[in-house]
């Protein structure tokens, strides 16, 4: 009781305390506003981090470095939840880890996973804790008396935790916990933007690749119907290509985006260009989100070798029809043939050199070895098998031709000359293409002296050495063809013929070949004085690839 | 209690130091300064001329004045609420306890935020207060320079007493001068209640050296001048001494703290707006009388100071005489001699009892007392 009121009185004295200063308060102030200077710091750092590139690493960093200024801790762990797991990213200090970076915590009697899904702040006092939770052992092992462990989450996910331990025996001050709760919410948007962000440069950078690796051209226009953006393929052929056909394509595909944007609907053209190839450009409309068009994408696809092929199947189709046929014919014609023959020879040999009928049959038997001679080329040009190279004579191409044609052309009053150069090397190739080669330009000879009204229709062929190449020049003195058109004349299904005449296929086919056999045709013309197509195939092919059909 | 404090704010002491008011604000950084005091210290010019000399120093300020005698609770909130709209960080108070008192009670709800109940009692004051200039006018109360303030808590009907170190003033200033506007009633009253602190402060079981000189000191004076000094306004002499005598009184039982005539004077306070000064004299004889066993001694040293010759004297004698002088003295300058003379009646006394016991005031009193002990002196007051 005396003790009672003597501490009374040193209250009422005061002995025991003093006038409040304005100086303590305002240290306590200035402690204070240091404090939320700091927690504004470290936030404002955590938000800057969305703003600028940077790692979740060195947001961590910074933040710890500040972090420790304005709360007192001994360990920081920083656990991430990907996919489903919750896996360990770093820890602070370095030298604390206890688990393997990378490694996942299991989920069964965890403190770490309970304060994610529960969204909820967890607190445990190490040595006395509520209940034996999985992280106890290594928190033990670490010598810290007590772990809050806050989670980072936004509205729609967990995103992960933050792991907190003090050593040493401090009340946590509840400013502190609401600090590192806000803290955590200004994390888990920053780290939810660098995801999103990272996913969005990841399909984007996916799409330009994309974009990129198409090998064949794309042109995106906005809705005034600028480029606004090209594939490398695009600036490839500007870069590539002669400038009368960069702005024959620019041409096009403005013209057709235009049609396309007021239309709304897809479109197509082929462009044919200076250097033989065929292109087909297709453009589509881009609707935005709502449902208006506000721009046309490009398409345009190199479809010159497509062409060449399907001609060329379609072209081989017919001679392999042809060719099937007159093989049936041949074996047909050849038994009456033989008979033909044999009668005929046994007849001569009855028959005095002077007698009447001798010159007759002399002539059977002539004509007979003719026709069998015809058969003979006739089923060797259509043998069903496949173009193989092997070393062969042009010479020999262009007599086994002749062999089929003459007759042909000798009927219609046409002057084949042939002047062969003895002399040539063998060449490397398919002889049965290159005879399909010499065919159609004969058969387009033979049209062309046709077609005019003349008396002295020639075809010279003309086979000879030049510049470490075999030519094969085929002149006639027909109509000839206009200088306009000359550029044409090798296009699939360009022709002048009438529809049962020609198919348009011929040229193309021919050039497709000569191509194959790293040659080309050449073509010098004029009108009503003829023309000369003249196949070049260089002993050493440069370009040659594979035999095609 | 071997271990002492003894708190005091700077003091500035003479005939006109109240010109003082202005610089001495300004030395404390004052930006903007509440002026607080009541009609009647404004009717007698003291409002005007520390308002000049605020003026004269170019100090802004602003003025409260709502003030009663017992000041009440609502005052200090009214009081708080100019503080604040006006955006003052200092206060003046200007008057005797009243005005001292409330313009403490406005810078503690003006810091500390809250009402001001929330304060009564010990140390309940948690951050600084503004800087308080206190130019007492009354020679009584002590309050320019005590640890105390006492408000009426105007639903309980009583007096709070709120005790800190932070309610020491940072400077009193005491002018004479401002003495000579009060009436002799007026002047009787305070004047018993400088008699009564220093003669509580003197027996308190608080009472240290330094208390012991500062109450010895006020009591000596009281003796010599307050009769003078009520029965003429313009005894200057008077006035110094009496100013003093409530300076040092102050002092010594802002440290000493006071007994059981303050514990029932501010229970009978809370419910009777009577003259403080007017109860203490009344219920002092009384108390010192029950009191005397306690410390016969000191009553022997007071009668000494009293001007008594007590060197034939028993200590019983002694004592009787101290009591028998303050007696007199109240007699002489026409204290009321019973409470009943005041208005209070039989049946308050259990309920006033109740109040008193639990005063702060009644720890440091010499004597232990029960209800029935106090019941019983309250008796003998009526």
């Amino acid at each position: 009781m005396l003790e009672d009121k003597n501490e009374m009185i040193a209250l009422l004295t005061g002995v025991e305390s003093s006038k409040k200063s304005y100086y303590t308060e305002l240290k306590k102030t200035v402690d204070m506003l240091q404090k939320k200077n700091m927690q504004l710091e470290i936030m404002n750092e955590v938000m800057k981090s969305i703003k600028i590139d940077m790692t979740l690493e060195e947001i961590l960093n910074n933040m710890v470095d500040k972090l420790k200024n304005i709360i007192k801790f001994d360990r920081l762990s920083f656990f991430l939840l990907q996919n489903v797991s919750l896996t360990l990213i770093n820890v602070f200090p370095e030298n604390t880890f206890t688990i393997e970076r990378g490694i996942d915590l299991p989920r069964d009697r965890s403190l770490y996973w309970m304060a994610l899904t529960k969204r909820q702040v967890m607190f445990q006092q190490v040595e006395t804790p509520t209940w034996n939770f999985h992280e106890l052992e290594f928190l033990r092992n670490l010598k810290l008396t007590s772990i809050l462990v806050v989670p980072i989450y936004s509205k729609n996910k967990e995103i992960g935790v933050i792991c907190i331990g003090r050593c040493f025996r401090e009340h946590w001050h509840s400013d502190d916990i609401a600090f590192l709760e806000q803290l955590a919410d200004h994390l888990a948007v920053s780290i939810e933007n660098t995801q999103l962000y990272n996913e969005v440069l990841r399909s984007k950078q996916e799409w330009e690749n994309t974009f990129k690796a198409v090998d064949d051209m794309i042109i995106i226009f906005d809705k005034h119907v600028n480029v606004i953006q090209m594939n490398d393929s695009v600036r490839h052929f500007l870069k590539t290509h002669h400038h009368k056909d960069n702005l024959l394509l620019e041409q096009h595909y403005k013209r057709l985006a235009n049609k396309t944007f007021q239309t709304e609907k897809a479109r197509y053209k082929e462009i044919h260009f200076e250097d033989q190839s065929t292109f087909e450009l297709y453009t589509y409309p881009v609707y935005n989100n709502k449902n208006i068009v506000n721009g046309v994408i490009a398409y345009v696809k190199d479809v010159t070798e497509k062409r060449k092929m399907e001609v060329q199947l379609l072209h081989s189709g017919k001679l392999a029809a042809i060719g099937e046929m007159a093989a049936g014919v041949a074996h047909e014609l050849n038994s009456p043939l033989t008979a033909i023959l044999g009668n005929s020879q046994l007849l001569l040999r009855n028959v005095k050199d002077d007698d009447d009928s001798f010159t007759l049959l002399r002539d059977i038997k002539t004509c007979g070895i003719r026709c069998k001679d015809i058969i003979k080329s006739l089923l060797a040009f259509s043998r069903q098998e496949e173009y193989t190279f092997q070393s062969f004579h042009i010479n020999d191409a262009v007599k086994q031709v002749l062999n089929l044609l003459e007759y042909q052309l000798e009927k219609n009053q046409i002057t084949v000359i042939t002047n062969l150069h003895k002399d040539l090397p063998m060449i490397e190739g398919s002889q049965q293409q290159i005879e399909q080669i010499i065919i159609n330009l004969l058969l387009n000879a033979k049209d062309a002296v046709e077609a005019i009204v003349k008396d002295d229709k020639e075809i010279e062929i003309i086979t000879l050495l030049d510049n470490q190449a075999v030519k094969v020049s085929v002149c006639d003195n027909g109509i000839g063809i206009e200088q306009e058109r000359l550029s044409k004349i090798f296009h699939p299904f360009h022709t002048t013929k009438e529809a049962e005449k020609g198919t348009g296929l011929g040229l193309s086919v021919s050039i497709g070949i000569a191509k194959t056999h790293g040659g080309s045709i050449d073509v010098i013309s004029e009108v009503n004085k003829g023309s000369t197509f003249q196949l070049v195939l260089p002993l050493q092919p440069t370009n040659k690839t594979e035999a095609s059909v | 209690m071997n271990i002492s404090k003894f708190v005091t704010p700077e003091i500035i002491f003479g005939k006109n130091s109240i010109k003082q008011a202005g610089e001495a604000c300004l030395r404390l950084g004052a930006k903007k300064v509440l002026i607080v005091s009541d009609q009647g210290v404004a009717v007698a010019g003291w409002l005007d001329k520390v308002v000049n000399l605020c003026k004269e120093s170019c100090l802004p300020f602003a003025t409260y004045t709502d003030i009663t005698i017992d000041p009440k609770d609502t005052e200090v909130i009214n009081g708080c609420r100019s503080y604040i709209e006006n955006e003052c960080d200092a206060i003046i108070g200007v008057g005797g306890g009243s005005a001292l008192d409330v313009a403490k009670a406005i810078a503690i709800v003006a810091t500390n935020g809250g009402e001001i109940k929330d304060y009564e009692g010990i140390d309940k004051i948690v951050h600084p207060l503004p800087p308080m200039i206190m130019i007492m006018t009354t020679a009584g109360s002590g309050s320019e320079v005590s640890q105390f303030s006492v408000i009426v808590d105007s639903t309980r009907k009583k007096k709070m007493t709120i005790i800190s170190k932070s309610l020491v003033p940072d400077i009193a200033i005491i002018d004479p001068l401002t003495l000579m506007t009060k009436d002799s009633s007026l002047t009787a009253a305070t004047g018993m209640d400088v008699l009564t602190h220093a003669i509580e402060a003197y027996v308190s079981i608080a009472a240290t050296p330094l208390t012991d000189v500062q109450a010895k000191n006020a009591l000596s004076l009281v003796a010599t001048y307050l009769r003078p000094s009520v029965a003429s306004k313009t005894n200057e002499e008077a006035k110094e001494a009496m100013a003093m005598a409530s300076l040092q009184a102050g002092l010594a039982f802002s440290n000493a703290i006071l007994g059981a005539a303050h514990a029932l004077s501010h229970a009978i306070g809370g419910r009777f707006p009577l003259p403080h000064g007017e109860i203490n004299a009344i219920l002092l004889p009384y108390v010192m009388d029950f009191n005397f066993i306690a410390a016969p001694k000191r009553f022997i040293d007071m009668a000494d100071c009293m001007g008594i010759d007590t060197r034939a004297f028993t200590q019983k004698e002694a004592g009787n005489a101290a009591i028998q002088y303050v007696r007199e003295l109240s007699a002489d300058i026409g204290i009321p001699k019973q409470l009943r003379e005041v208005g209070i009646s039989q049946d308050m006394i259990t309920s006033i009892c109740q109040t008193a016991l639990e005063d702060a005031c009644m720890i440091t009193n010499p004597r232990d007392m029960n209800l029935e002990q106090m019941k019983q002196l309250l008796h003998q007051v009526l």
